[in-house]
């Protein structure tokens, strides 16, 4: 029985704690981040830095690319071509956000890890500018793989 | 004690899953329409002047904010399309989607899910309050 008790204990750490992500703060590489193209759209991935499922992570794909990855505390940005988008992320199971971006425009998707059968879900919405904006500042900046 | 570990064992499991499983929803409700965009110097706004909270139909629930902006950005056969302002807007069943408020006659009729091209219904139709701005 006490090795129930730890490995469950072991489970339930695992599930709420993990690493932030590393590199630098957003806020302090604001200023170097190129302007974006005219012929292109901006979207900005971003996690919050919260405890809960942070040992979570999953790859997120644009269009069936991969573009980056869902981890605790970070951002990054890819520039797309403009049209429908297609986000999906996937653990146990693939959870997808649909969305169109316009030449010019900005998207902001924010991932999330809720509660699964074994190791939790990463789920992505939507997120208006001026909360995007508020939260990413906070976050390291990790780099994403544009489409090319 | 044993045993009582043993139920532990077994019932935390079945909890967490049928927890799980109980709050998985199924795929939005939608069926595929023609869209027709909006002229380019056709400028339509609305305003929603009170909070309306509406479920579609295997979804969850989604409010329109008091005070919210919506564009006039075209029109399916179900009625005039308006897109959210400086804001977002998403239908959540087993994935989210973009959404834009399909209205005719003054009622929320739906919601048009651009990337889909699709209609998904809503019934009964909501009233909607607003004013053209």
């Amino acid at each position: 029985m006490r090795a129930f008790k730890i490995i469950v204990a072991a489970f339930v750490f695992a599930l709420l704690t993990g690493c932030a992500a590393t590199g630098p703060l957003y806020s302090d590489i604001s200023a170097s981040i190129p302007p974006l193209p005219a012929n292109k759209g901006r979207i900005y991935f971003y996690r919050s830095d919260t405890a809960f499922g942070a040992a979570v992570t999953s790859d997120i794909s644009l269009n069936g690319k991969v573009v980056g990855k869902s981890e605790r505390a970070s951002v990054f940005y890819v520039d797309q071509t403009p049209g429908n988008c297609v986000v999906s992320t996937s653990t146990e199971v693939e959870k997808q956000l649909t969305f169109t971006l316009a030449a010019s425009e900005t998207r902001y998707v924010h991932t999330s890890v809720s509660i699964g059968v074994f190791v939790g879900r990463i789920n992505a919405k939507l997120v208006n500018a001026v909360d995007a904006k508020s939260e990413i500042a906070t976050l390291h900046y990790t780099g994403g793989q544009s489409q090319k | 004690m044993a045993s009582k570990y043993t139920s532990a064992l077994v019932a935390v499991p079945i909890a967490i899953i049928f927890t799980t499983l109980a709050g998985c929803a199924s795929e939005i409700s939608r069926t595929a329409t023609q869209f027709n965009p909006a002229a380019g110097t056709d400028a339509r706004f609305i305003v929603v002047t009170k909070e309306i909270t509406v479920t579609p139909s295997a979804g969850y629930s989604r409010t329109l904010k008091a005070g919210s902006t919506w564009k006039y950005v075209g029109r399916i056969p179900e009625g005039a399309v308006y897109k959210i302002q400086d804001d977002v807007f998403m239908l959540e069943g087993k994935h989210m989607h973009e959404a834009y408020c399909v209205i005719a006659n003054n009622e929320l009729v739906g919601f048009y899910l651009a990337v889909e091209n699709a209609f998904s219904p809503l019934s009964p139709r909501v009233p909607l309050p607003l004013n053209q701005k």
